[in-house]
Protein backbone atom coordinates (compact mmCIF):
# COMPACT_ATOMS: atom_id res chain seq x y z
CA UNK A 1 0.00 0.00 0.00
CA UNK A 2 2.81 2.45 0.95
CA UNK A 3 4.59 1.56 -2.30
CA UNK A 4 1.51 2.56 -4.30
CA UNK A 5 1.45 5.99 -2.59
CA UNK A 6 5.18 6.49 -3.08
CA UNK A 7 4.90 5.53 -6.74
CA UNK A 8 2.64 8.55 -7.29
CA UNK A 9 5.16 11.05 -5.94
CA UNK A 10 6.21 13.70 -6.60
CA UNK A 11 2.97 15.24 -7.79
CA UNK A 12 3.17 17.76 -10.60
CA UNK A 13 2.27 21.34 -9.61
CA UNK A 14 -1.07 21.10 -11.39
CA UNK A 15 -1.96 17.77 -9.76
CA UNK A 16 -0.97 19.08 -6.33
CA UNK A 17 -3.15 22.17 -6.70
CA UNK A 18 -6.10 20.13 -7.95
CA UNK A 19 -5.93 17.69 -5.05
CA UNK A 20 -5.60 20.57 -2.60
CA UNK A 21 -8.65 22.24 -4.10
CA UNK A 22 -10.65 19.02 -3.61
CA UNK A 23 -9.35 18.35 -0.10
CA UNK A 24 -12.05 20.50 1.52
CA UNK A 25 -15.09 19.61 -0.56
CA UNK A 26 -16.31 18.21 -3.85
CA UNK A 27 -16.05 20.72 -6.69
CA UNK A 28 -16.86 20.97 -10.36
CA UNK A 29 -14.21 21.93 -12.89
CA UNK A 30 -14.72 25.67 -12.75
CA UNK A 31 -14.87 25.49 -8.96
CA UNK A 32 -11.47 23.80 -8.94
CA UNK A 33 -9.99 26.55 -11.15
CA UNK A 34 -11.35 29.28 -8.86
CA UNK A 35 -10.19 27.51 -5.69
CA UNK A 36 -6.68 27.02 -7.09
CA UNK A 37 -6.51 30.72 -7.93
CA UNK A 38 -7.68 31.60 -4.42
CA UNK A 39 -5.29 29.24 -2.63
CA UNK A 40 -2.31 30.44 -4.66
CA UNK A 41 -3.39 34.09 -4.36
CA UNK A 42 -3.43 34.31 -8.11
CA UNK A 43 0.12 33.08 -8.57
CA UNK A 44 -0.87 29.76 -10.10
CA UNK A 45 -3.38 29.99 -12.92
CA UNK A 46 -4.93 26.72 -14.09
CA UNK A 47 -6.40 26.53 -17.58
CA UNK A 48 -9.19 24.08 -18.37
CA UNK A 49 -6.99 22.12 -20.76
CA UNK A 50 -4.40 21.56 -18.06
CA UNK A 51 -7.12 20.89 -15.51
CA UNK A 52 -8.84 18.13 -17.46
CA UNK A 53 -5.60 16.60 -18.71
CA UNK A 54 -4.62 16.15 -15.11
CA UNK A 55 -8.09 15.14 -13.92
CA UNK A 56 -8.12 12.37 -16.50
CA UNK A 57 -4.83 11.02 -15.16
CA UNK A 58 -5.84 11.44 -11.53
CA UNK A 59 -9.12 9.59 -12.15
CA UNK A 60 -7.40 6.79 -14.04
CA UNK A 61 -5.02 6.32 -11.13
CA UNK A 62 -7.79 6.36 -8.54
CA UNK A 63 -6.88 9.60 -6.76
CA UNK A 64 -10.05 11.39 -7.84
CA UNK A 65 -13.48 10.15 -8.71
CA UNK A 66 -16.71 11.58 -9.98
CA UNK A 67 -19.23 12.59 -7.35
CA UNK A 68 -22.96 12.82 -7.91
CA UNK A 69 -23.79 15.77 -10.15
CA UNK A 70 -25.27 18.68 -8.22
CA UNK A 71 -27.02 21.76 -9.46
CA UNK A 72 -27.04 25.27 -8.07
CA UNK A 73 -30.19 27.40 -7.97
CA UNK A 74 -31.61 27.53 -11.43
CA UNK A 75 -28.49 25.91 -12.95
CA UNK A 76 -28.17 22.61 -14.77
CA UNK A 77 -26.51 19.69 -12.89
CA UNK A 78 -22.73 19.90 -13.07
CA UNK A 79 -20.42 16.96 -12.64
CA UNK A 80 -18.45 17.28 -9.40
CA UNK A 81 -15.15 15.66 -8.51
CA UNK A 82 -14.14 14.15 -5.22
CA UNK A 83 -10.82 13.25 -3.61
CA UNK A 84 -10.65 9.50 -2.86
CA UNK A 85 -9.12 8.02 0.27
CA UNK A 86 -6.14 6.97 -1.80
CA UNK A 87 -5.88 10.48 -3.26
CA UNK A 88 -5.94 11.95 0.23
CA UNK A 89 -3.07 9.67 1.31
CA UNK A 90 -1.03 10.64 -1.74
CA UNK A 91 -1.67 14.35 -1.12
CA UNK A 92 -0.62 14.00 2.52
CA UNK A 93 2.55 12.14 1.49
CA UNK A 94 3.46 14.85 -1.02
CA UNK A 95 2.88 17.55 1.56
CA UNK A 96 5.25 15.72 3.92
CA UNK A 97 7.80 15.65 1.11
CA UNK A 98 7.34 19.38 0.48
CA UNK A 99 7.72 20.14 4.19
CA UNK A 100 11.06 18.34 4.15
CA UNK A 101 12.15 20.35 1.11
CA UNK A 102 11.10 23.56 2.84
CA UNK A 103 12.98 22.64 6.03
CA UNK A 104 16.14 21.74 4.11
CA UNK A 105 16.00 24.90 2.05
CA UNK A 106 15.59 27.08 5.16
CA UNK A 107 18.57 25.38 6.81
CA UNK A 108 20.79 25.87 3.80
CA UNK A 109 19.65 29.42 3.10
CA UNK A 110 20.22 30.36 6.75
CA UNK A 111 23.70 28.79 6.66
CA UNK A 112 24.54 30.65 3.44
CA UNK A 113 23.41 33.96 4.95
CA UNK A 114 25.57 33.48 8.01
CA UNK A 115 28.56 32.59 5.84
CA UNK A 116 28.80 29.03 7.10
CA UNK A 117 28.58 27.16 3.82
CA UNK A 118 28.82 23.39 4.40
CA UNK B 1 -15.95 33.67 -33.37
CA UNK B 2 -13.62 32.98 -30.46
CA UNK B 3 -16.08 30.45 -29.06
CA UNK B 4 -16.39 28.66 -32.40
CA UNK B 5 -12.62 28.44 -32.68
CA UNK B 6 -12.35 27.11 -29.12
CA UNK B 7 -15.05 24.55 -29.93
CA UNK B 8 -13.07 23.41 -33.00
CA UNK B 9 -10.00 22.87 -30.86
CA UNK B 10 -12.04 20.79 -28.42
CA UNK B 11 -13.46 18.74 -31.27
CA UNK B 12 -9.92 17.88 -32.38
CA UNK B 13 -9.21 16.09 -29.10
CA UNK B 14 -9.35 12.25 -29.02
CA UNK B 15 -12.91 10.94 -28.82
CA UNK B 16 -12.53 9.46 -25.34
CA UNK B 17 -11.27 12.74 -23.84
CA UNK B 18 -13.75 14.79 -25.80
CA UNK B 19 -16.74 12.72 -24.69
CA UNK B 20 -15.72 13.02 -21.08
CA UNK B 21 -14.66 16.64 -20.76
CA UNK B 22 -15.44 18.83 -23.78
CA UNK B 23 -18.83 19.99 -22.45
CA UNK B 24 -17.31 21.09 -19.18
CA UNK B 25 -14.41 22.85 -20.87
CA UNK B 26 -16.79 24.77 -23.11
CA UNK B 27 -18.90 25.74 -20.10
CA UNK B 28 -15.80 27.07 -18.32
CA UNK B 29 -14.89 29.03 -21.47
CA UNK B 30 -18.37 30.60 -21.42
CA UNK B 31 -18.21 31.33 -17.68
CA UNK B 32 -14.87 33.11 -18.01
CA UNK B 33 -15.83 34.84 -21.23
CA UNK B 34 -12.80 33.27 -22.84
CA UNK B 35 -10.63 35.46 -20.64
CA UNK B 36 -8.92 32.88 -18.38
CA UNK B 37 -5.19 32.09 -18.36
CA UNK B 38 -4.39 31.97 -22.12
CA UNK B 39 -7.31 29.64 -22.96
CA UNK B 40 -6.30 28.95 -26.53
CA UNK B 41 -2.67 28.23 -25.69
CA UNK B 42 -3.78 26.00 -22.83
CA UNK B 43 -6.16 23.97 -24.98
CA UNK B 44 -3.60 23.68 -27.79
CA UNK B 45 -1.07 22.28 -25.33
CA UNK B 46 -3.74 19.89 -24.04
CA UNK B 47 -4.45 18.81 -27.62
CA UNK B 48 -0.78 18.13 -28.25
CA UNK B 49 -0.44 16.17 -25.00
CA UNK B 50 -3.50 14.06 -25.67
CA UNK B 51 -2.46 13.08 -29.18
CA UNK B 52 1.23 12.48 -28.47
CA UNK B 53 1.76 11.22 -24.94
CA UNK B 54 -1.68 10.02 -23.85
CA UNK B 55 -2.65 8.38 -27.12
CA UNK B 56 0.63 6.56 -27.33
CA UNK B 57 1.57 7.94 -30.75
CA UNK B 58 5.15 8.41 -29.57
CA UNK B 59 5.24 4.70 -28.74
CA UNK B 60 4.11 3.85 -32.24
CA UNK B 61 6.84 6.04 -33.78
CA UNK B 62 9.47 4.52 -31.53
CA UNK B 63 8.14 1.03 -32.24
CA UNK B 64 8.27 1.66 -36.00
CA UNK B 65 11.89 2.78 -35.78
CA UNK B 66 12.87 -0.22 -33.66
CA UNK B 67 11.03 -2.53 -36.06
CA UNK B 68 12.98 -1.18 -39.05
CA UNK B 69 16.25 -1.80 -37.26
CA UNK B 70 15.24 -5.35 -36.35
CA UNK B 71 13.79 -6.17 -39.78
CA UNK B 72 16.99 -7.51 -41.35
CA UNK B 73 17.69 -9.91 -38.50
CA UNK B 74 14.04 -11.01 -38.37
CA UNK B 75 14.01 -11.71 -42.12
CA UNK B 76 17.07 -13.94 -41.86
CA UNK B 77 15.55 -15.83 -38.94
CA UNK B 78 12.29 -16.41 -40.86
CA UNK B 79 14.13 -17.66 -43.93
CA UNK B 80 16.21 -20.06 -41.85
CA UNK B 81 13.10 -21.35 -40.06
CA UNK B 82 11.26 -21.80 -43.38
CA UNK B 83 14.17 -23.72 -44.89
CA UNK B 84 14.32 -25.91 -41.78
CA UNK B 85 10.57 -26.60 -41.96
CA UNK B 86 10.86 -27.50 -45.62
CA UNK B 87 13.60 -29.99 -44.84
CA UNK B 88 11.25 -31.60 -42.29
CA UNK B 89 8.56 -31.91 -44.95
CA UNK B 90 6.21 -29.27 -43.52
CA UNK B 91 3.34 -28.89 -46.05
CA UNK B 92 2.80 -25.24 -45.14
CA UNK B 93 6.44 -24.47 -45.76
CA UNK B 94 6.24 -26.23 -49.12
CA UNK B 95 3.28 -24.09 -50.17
CA UNK B 96 5.03 -20.92 -49.06
CA UNK B 97 8.17 -21.77 -51.03
CA UNK B 98 6.12 -22.64 -54.12
CA UNK B 99 4.21 -19.36 -53.86
CA UNK B 100 7.41 -17.35 -53.60
CA UNK B 101 9.07 -19.28 -56.39
CA UNK B 102 6.08 -18.72 -58.70
CA UNK B 103 5.96 -15.03 -57.83
CA UNK B 104 9.67 -14.51 -58.31
CA UNK B 105 10.11 -13.57 -54.66
CA UNK B 106 13.37 -14.49 -52.90
CA UNK B 107 13.49 -18.08 -51.66
CA UNK B 108 16.57 -18.37 -49.54
CA UNK B 109 17.57 -22.00 -49.11
CA UNK B 110 15.25 -23.47 -51.74
CA UNK B 111 15.52 -23.91 -55.48
CA UNK B 112 13.15 -25.41 -58.07
CA UNK B 113 14.86 -28.76 -57.60
CA UNK B 114 14.26 -28.64 -53.84
CA UNK B 115 10.60 -27.93 -54.44
CA UNK B 116 10.17 -30.82 -56.85
CA UNK B 117 12.03 -33.18 -54.52
CA UNK B 118 9.92 -32.10 -51.55
CA UNK B 119 6.71 -32.63 -53.50
CA UNK B 120 7.77 -36.14 -54.45
CA UNK B 121 8.74 -37.06 -50.90
CA UNK B 122 5.72 -35.65 -49.14
CA UNK B 123 3.08 -36.94 -51.63
CA UNK B 124 0.66 -34.88 -49.69
CA UNK B 125 -3.02 -35.30 -50.60
CA UNK B 126 -3.97 -31.92 -49.18
CA UNK B 127 -7.05 -33.05 -47.26
CA UNK B 128 -6.23 -30.73 -44.36
CA UNK B 129 -6.56 -27.00 -44.69
CA UNK B 130 -3.16 -25.66 -45.48
CA UNK B 131 -2.52 -23.35 -42.57
CA UNK B 132 1.07 -22.56 -43.31
CA UNK B 133 1.54 -18.87 -42.91
CA UNK B 134 -0.36 -17.25 -40.13
CA UNK B 135 1.22 -15.07 -37.51
CA UNK B 136 1.43 -17.15 -34.40
CA UNK B 137 1.78 -16.07 -30.80
CA UNK B 138 1.17 -17.52 -27.38
CA UNK B 139 -2.58 -17.21 -26.80
CA UNK B 140 -2.43 -15.07 -23.66
CA UNK B 141 0.36 -12.77 -24.83
CA UNK B 142 -1.22 -12.46 -28.27
CA UNK B 143 -4.44 -11.16 -26.77
CA UNK B 144 -2.59 -8.78 -24.46
CA UNK B 145 -0.62 -7.49 -27.48
CA UNK B 146 -3.84 -6.87 -29.40
CA UNK B 147 -4.75 -4.21 -26.82
CA UNK B 148 -1.85 -2.08 -28.00
CA UNK B 149 -3.83 -1.05 -31.06
CA UNK B 150 -7.40 -1.92 -30.13
CA UNK B 151 -9.28 -0.89 -27.03
CA UNK B 152 -11.72 -3.76 -27.24
CA UNK B 153 -10.70 -7.39 -27.79
CA UNK B 154 -13.74 -9.56 -28.47
CA UNK B 155 -13.57 -13.32 -28.03
CA UNK B 156 -16.32 -15.24 -29.84
CA UNK B 157 -16.84 -18.36 -27.78
CA UNK B 158 -18.76 -21.58 -27.96
CA UNK B 159 -20.56 -21.56 -24.63
CA UNK B 160 -19.59 -23.72 -21.72
CA UNK B 161 -16.36 -25.35 -22.95
CA UNK B 162 -13.92 -26.47 -20.28
CA UNK B 163 -10.76 -25.37 -22.15
CA UNK B 164 -12.14 -21.86 -22.71
CA UNK B 165 -12.90 -21.55 -19.00
CA UNK B 166 -9.30 -22.47 -18.21
CA UNK B 167 -8.06 -19.99 -20.79
CA UNK B 168 -10.14 -17.12 -19.36
CA UNK B 169 -8.86 -17.79 -15.86
CA UNK B 170 -5.33 -17.89 -17.13
CA UNK B 171 -5.78 -14.66 -19.05
CA UNK B 172 -6.95 -12.59 -16.10
CA UNK B 173 -4.12 -13.90 -13.93
CA UNK B 174 -1.53 -12.57 -16.39
CA UNK B 175 0.18 -9.50 -14.94
CA UNK B 176 0.37 -7.66 -18.27
CA UNK B 177 -3.33 -8.25 -18.82
CA UNK B 178 -4.09 -6.81 -15.39
CA UNK B 179 -1.96 -3.74 -16.17
CA UNK B 180 -3.55 -3.20 -19.59
CA UNK B 181 -7.26 -3.95 -19.22
CA UNK B 182 -9.81 -2.29 -16.97
CA UNK B 183 -13.09 -4.00 -17.88
CA UNK B 184 -14.46 -7.40 -18.85
CA UNK B 185 -17.85 -7.45 -20.60
CA UNK B 186 -19.74 -10.74 -20.33
CA UNK B 187 -22.85 -12.20 -21.91
CA UNK B 188 -23.80 -14.31 -18.90
CA UNK B 189 -25.08 -11.43 -16.77
CA UNK B 190 -27.88 -8.94 -17.35
CA UNK B 191 -27.55 -5.25 -16.68
CA UNK B 192 -30.13 -5.17 -13.93
CA UNK B 193 -27.72 -7.34 -11.91
CA UNK B 194 -24.74 -5.01 -12.31
CA UNK B 195 -24.85 -3.88 -8.67
CA UNK B 196 -24.91 -7.50 -7.46
CA UNK B 197 -22.02 -8.35 -9.77
CA UNK B 198 -20.04 -5.34 -8.49
CA UNK B 199 -20.56 -6.39 -4.88
CA UNK B 200 -19.48 -9.95 -5.55
CA UNK B 201 -16.41 -8.99 -7.59
CA UNK B 202 -15.46 -6.43 -4.91
CA UNK B 203 -15.10 -9.33 -2.47
CA UNK B 204 -18.31 -9.05 -0.45
CA UNK B 205 -19.43 -12.30 1.17
CA UNK B 206 -22.77 -13.09 -0.39
CA UNK B 207 -24.89 -16.24 -0.15
CA UNK B 208 -24.61 -18.45 -3.22
CA UNK B 209 -28.38 -18.30 -3.63
CA UNK B 210 -28.05 -14.57 -4.30
CA UNK B 211 -24.89 -14.76 -6.43
CA UNK B 212 -26.43 -17.34 -8.76
CA UNK B 213 -28.93 -14.72 -9.97
CA UNK B 214 -26.04 -13.23 -11.93
CA UNK B 215 -25.86 -16.05 -14.46
CA UNK B 216 -29.34 -17.53 -14.00
CA UNK B 217 -31.43 -14.43 -14.69
CA UNK B 218 -30.46 -13.43 -18.22
CA UNK B 219 -32.50 -13.25 -21.41
CA UNK B 220 -31.01 -16.56 -22.56
CA UNK B 221 -32.77 -19.47 -20.85
CA UNK B 222 -30.75 -22.31 -19.29
CA UNK B 223 -27.57 -21.18 -21.00
CA UNK B 224 -25.10 -20.36 -18.25
CA UNK B 225 -25.22 -23.28 -15.85
CA UNK B 226 -21.76 -24.47 -16.88
CA UNK B 227 -19.41 -24.12 -13.90
CA UNK B 228 -16.83 -22.28 -16.05
CA UNK B 229 -18.73 -18.99 -15.58
CA UNK B 230 -18.94 -18.87 -11.78
CA UNK B 231 -15.36 -20.22 -11.66
CA UNK B 232 -14.24 -17.33 -13.83
CA UNK B 233 -16.03 -14.76 -11.68
CA UNK B 234 -14.47 -16.28 -8.56
CA UNK B 235 -11.02 -16.08 -10.19
CA UNK B 236 -11.52 -12.40 -11.07
CA UNK B 237 -12.65 -11.69 -7.51
CA UNK B 238 -9.55 -13.45 -6.25
CA UNK B 239 -7.23 -11.52 -8.58
CA UNK B 240 -8.81 -8.21 -7.50
CA UNK B 241 -7.95 -8.91 -3.86
CA UNK B 242 -4.28 -8.53 -4.78
CA UNK B 243 -4.68 -5.39 -6.89
CA UNK B 244 -4.86 -1.75 -5.77
CA UNK B 245 -8.36 -0.24 -6.11
CA UNK B 246 -7.46 1.80 -9.18
CA UNK B 247 -6.31 -1.32 -11.05
CA UNK B 248 -9.04 -3.76 -10.18
CA UNK B 249 -10.86 -5.47 -13.01
CA UNK B 250 -14.49 -4.56 -13.37
CA UNK B 251 -16.94 -7.10 -14.79
CA UNK B 252 -19.69 -5.45 -16.83
CA UNK B 253 -22.99 -7.23 -17.37
CA UNK B 254 -23.74 -6.95 -21.06
CA UNK B 255 -27.07 -8.68 -21.53
CA UNK B 256 -30.34 -6.78 -21.76
CA UNK B 257 -31.97 -6.08 -18.41
CA UNK B 258 -34.74 -8.57 -17.67
CA UNK B 259 -37.14 -9.23 -14.80
CA UNK B 260 -38.50 -12.73 -15.35
CA UNK B 261 -41.27 -12.08 -12.82
CA UNK B 262 -42.83 -9.86 -15.46
CA UNK B 263 -42.35 -12.18 -18.44
CA UNK B 264 -45.39 -14.35 -19.08
CA UNK B 265 -45.60 -14.85 -22.84
CA UNK B 266 -43.34 -15.27 -25.85
CA UNK B 267 -44.31 -11.75 -26.90
CA UNK B 268 -43.10 -10.43 -23.54
CA UNK B 269 -39.78 -12.20 -24.08
CA UNK B 270 -39.47 -11.00 -27.70
CA UNK B 271 -40.09 -7.44 -26.55
CA UNK B 272 -36.70 -7.60 -24.79
CA UNK B 273 -35.26 -7.14 -28.25
CA UNK B 274 -31.89 -7.88 -29.78
CA UNK B 275 -29.29 -8.13 -27.01
CA UNK B 276 -26.56 -7.02 -29.43
CA UNK B 277 -27.93 -3.51 -28.80
CA UNK B 278 -27.30 -3.92 -25.09
CA UNK B 279 -23.80 -5.40 -25.51
CA UNK B 280 -22.81 -2.55 -27.84
CA UNK B 281 -24.33 0.02 -25.50
CA UNK B 282 -22.29 -1.22 -22.55
CA UNK B 283 -19.07 -1.33 -24.59
CA UNK B 284 -19.56 2.19 -25.96
CA UNK B 285 -20.77 3.93 -22.79
CA UNK B 286 -18.95 2.06 -20.02
CA UNK B 287 -15.70 1.30 -21.84
CA UNK B 288 -14.92 3.43 -24.86
CA UNK B 289 -16.38 6.72 -23.67
CA UNK B 290 -14.43 6.35 -20.43
CA UNK B 291 -11.17 5.73 -22.28
CA UNK B 292 -10.93 2.18 -20.93
CA UNK B 293 -9.84 -1.10 -22.48
CA UNK B 294 -12.04 -4.18 -22.28
CA UNK B 295 -12.04 -7.89 -22.93
CA UNK B 296 -15.46 -8.86 -24.26
CA UNK B 297 -16.62 -12.48 -24.24
CA UNK B 298 -19.78 -13.27 -26.20
CA UNK B 299 -21.08 -16.07 -28.37
CA UNK B 300 -19.50 -16.24 -31.82
CA UNK B 301 -22.60 -15.01 -33.60
CA UNK B 302 -22.42 -11.73 -31.67
CA UNK B 303 -18.88 -10.78 -32.62
CA UNK B 304 -18.04 -11.69 -36.22
CA UNK B 305 -16.74 -8.69 -38.12
CA UNK B 306 -19.09 -9.11 -41.05
CA UNK B 307 -22.27 -9.14 -38.97
CA UNK B 308 -24.23 -12.12 -37.66
CA UNK B 309 -24.94 -15.31 -39.56
CA UNK B 310 -27.84 -13.60 -41.36
CA UNK B 311 -25.68 -10.64 -42.34
CA UNK B 312 -27.47 -8.34 -39.86
CA UNK B 313 -25.82 -6.01 -37.39
CA UNK B 314 -24.16 -7.67 -34.45
CA UNK B 315 -22.27 -6.25 -31.48
CA UNK B 316 -19.02 -5.69 -33.36
CA UNK B 317 -20.59 -3.89 -36.30
CA UNK B 318 -22.58 -1.67 -33.93
CA UNK B 319 -19.49 -0.69 -31.94
CA UNK B 320 -17.38 -0.20 -35.08
CA UNK B 321 -19.98 2.14 -36.57
CA UNK B 322 -19.39 4.50 -33.64
CA UNK B 323 -15.74 3.80 -32.85
CA UNK B 324 -14.08 2.56 -36.06
CA UNK B 325 -10.98 0.45 -35.53
CA UNK B 326 -11.63 -0.03 -31.84
CA UNK B 327 -12.29 -3.78 -31.94
CA UNK B 328 -10.15 -6.87 -32.47
CA UNK B 329 -12.12 -10.07 -33.02
CA UNK B 330 -10.85 -13.49 -31.95
CA UNK B 331 -12.80 -16.65 -32.75
CA UNK B 332 -12.28 -19.99 -31.11
CA UNK B 333 -11.03 -22.59 -33.58
CA UNK B 334 -13.54 -25.33 -32.80
CA UNK B 335 -13.37 -26.86 -36.28
CA UNK B 336 -9.75 -27.89 -36.25
CA UNK B 337 -8.77 -25.41 -38.94
CA UNK B 338 -5.32 -25.35 -37.45
CA UNK B 339 -5.34 -29.06 -36.72
CA UNK B 340 -2.12 -31.10 -36.89
CA UNK B 341 -0.20 -28.30 -38.64
CA UNK B 342 -0.62 -26.38 -35.37
CA UNK B 343 2.18 -28.55 -34.03
CA UNK B 344 4.32 -27.48 -36.96
CA UNK B 345 3.45 -23.91 -36.13
CA UNK B 346 4.47 -24.58 -32.57
CA UNK B 347 7.91 -25.84 -33.64
CA UNK B 348 8.34 -23.23 -36.36
CA UNK B 349 7.47 -20.27 -34.18
CA UNK B 350 9.02 -21.55 -30.98
CA UNK B 351 5.73 -21.34 -29.07
CA UNK B 352 5.59 -23.77 -26.13
CA UNK B 353 3.88 -27.09 -26.60
CA UNK B 354 0.38 -27.55 -25.17
CA UNK B 355 -0.07 -23.82 -24.76
CA UNK B 356 -2.93 -21.85 -26.28
CA UNK B 357 -2.05 -20.35 -29.65
CA UNK B 358 -3.31 -17.14 -31.22
CA UNK B 359 -3.15 -17.19 -35.00
CA UNK B 360 -3.46 -13.77 -36.68
CA UNK B 361 -5.21 -13.93 -40.03
CA UNK B 362 -4.61 -10.69 -41.92
CA UNK B 363 -2.75 -11.25 -45.16
CA UNK B 364 -2.22 -14.96 -44.54
CA UNK B 365 -3.34 -18.09 -46.42
CA UNK B 366 -5.48 -19.08 -43.44
CA UNK B 367 -7.17 -15.68 -43.57
CA UNK B 368 -8.15 -16.41 -47.17
CA UNK B 369 -9.77 -19.72 -46.24
CA UNK B 370 -13.46 -19.59 -47.25
CA UNK B 371 -16.04 -20.22 -44.54
CA UNK B 372 -19.84 -19.92 -44.67
CA UNK B 373 -20.91 -19.04 -48.20
CA UNK B 374 -17.35 -18.44 -49.36
CA UNK B 375 -16.57 -15.50 -47.10
CA UNK B 376 -12.82 -15.40 -46.29
CA UNK B 377 -12.12 -16.14 -42.66
CA UNK B 378 -10.30 -12.82 -42.26
CA UNK B 379 -13.59 -11.04 -43.06
CA UNK B 380 -15.05 -12.62 -39.94
CA UNK B 381 -12.20 -12.39 -37.48
CA UNK B 382 -8.78 -10.91 -36.87
CA UNK B 383 -7.39 -14.07 -35.26
CA UNK B 384 -8.16 -17.65 -34.31
CA UNK B 385 -7.64 -18.98 -30.82
CA UNK B 386 -6.46 -22.58 -30.80
CA UNK B 387 -6.96 -24.44 -27.53
CA UNK B 388 -6.54 -27.97 -28.86
CA UNK B 389 -8.10 -30.32 -31.41
CA UNK B 390 -11.93 -30.31 -31.59
CA UNK B 391 -12.30 -33.60 -29.69
CA UNK B 392 -10.70 -31.99 -26.62
CA UNK B 393 -13.13 -29.04 -26.57
CA UNK B 394 -15.62 -30.68 -24.20
CA UNK B 395 -18.46 -28.96 -22.45
CA UNK B 396 -18.40 -28.57 -18.69
CA UNK B 397 -21.78 -29.40 -17.18
CA UNK B 398 -22.87 -29.00 -13.58
CA UNK B 399 -22.98 -32.31 -11.68
CA UNK B 400 -25.90 -34.63 -12.33
CA UNK B 401 -28.98 -33.73 -10.29
CA UNK B 402 -27.38 -30.57 -8.92
CA UNK B 403 -30.05 -28.11 -10.03
CA UNK B 404 -32.76 -27.54 -7.44
CA UNK B 405 -36.29 -28.71 -8.32
CA UNK B 406 -37.76 -25.27 -7.56
CA UNK B 407 -35.27 -23.65 -9.89
CA UNK B 408 -35.91 -26.22 -12.61
CA UNK B 409 -39.62 -25.50 -12.37
CA UNK B 410 -38.93 -21.84 -13.14
CA UNK B 411 -36.48 -22.75 -15.94
CA UNK B 412 -39.14 -25.00 -17.48
CA UNK B 413 -41.55 -22.06 -17.38
CA UNK B 414 -39.03 -19.82 -19.12
CA UNK B 415 -38.22 -22.52 -21.66
CA UNK B 416 -41.88 -22.80 -22.64
CA UNK B 417 -42.01 -19.03 -23.00
CA UNK B 418 -38.93 -18.82 -25.20
CA UNK B 419 -39.21 -22.01 -27.24
CA UNK B 420 -42.64 -23.50 -26.58
CA UNK B 421 -40.94 -26.73 -25.45
CA UNK B 422 -38.77 -28.03 -22.63
CA UNK B 423 -35.57 -27.41 -24.53
CA UNK B 424 -33.91 -26.56 -21.22
CA UNK B 425 -33.97 -30.24 -20.27
CA UNK B 426 -31.98 -31.12 -23.37
CA UNK B 427 -29.50 -28.28 -22.79
CA UNK B 428 -28.92 -29.13 -19.14
CA UNK B 429 -28.82 -32.91 -19.49
CA UNK B 430 -28.19 -34.91 -16.30
CA UNK B 431 -27.85 -31.76 -14.22
CA UNK B 432 -31.61 -31.23 -14.47
CA UNK B 433 -32.59 -34.74 -13.47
Amino acid sequence: MKEEVTAMLPLSPAALHILLALAGEDRHGYGIIKEVARQSEGHYKLGSGTLYDNLEKLMDRGLVKEATARSGKGEPARRHYRLTDFGRRVLEADLVRLKRVLRESRLHLRAAESGKVS
Amino acid sequence: MKRSFYKCLLWLHPAGFRDRFADEMLWIFDETGGQGPRPFTDVLISLLRQWTFHSGVWRIAFGALASCLLLAGWWHFQEAALASALRRGNPGALKEIKHRHASGMPCVGASGDVIRAAETESGRAGSQVDTGGCDVADGVQGIVAAFQHHRVVMIGEVHGLEPTGEFYRRLIRDRKFQETVQDIVVEFASRNNQALLDRYIAGRDLPIGEVRHIWRDTTKVASWESPIYPQWLAAIRDVNKGLPPSRRLRVLAGDTAVDWRKIYTHADWEALGDNNVSFADVIVNEVLRRGHRALVVLGTNHVTKSGDRNGDEDTTTRVESRYPGSTYVVLLDNRGLLGPPAQELVRLHRVSQNEPILCELAGTPLGDFPVNHGTPLSNKADALLYLGPPETLTRAFPPAGSLEPTYMKEVDRRSMIEWGELRDRKLLGAAAE
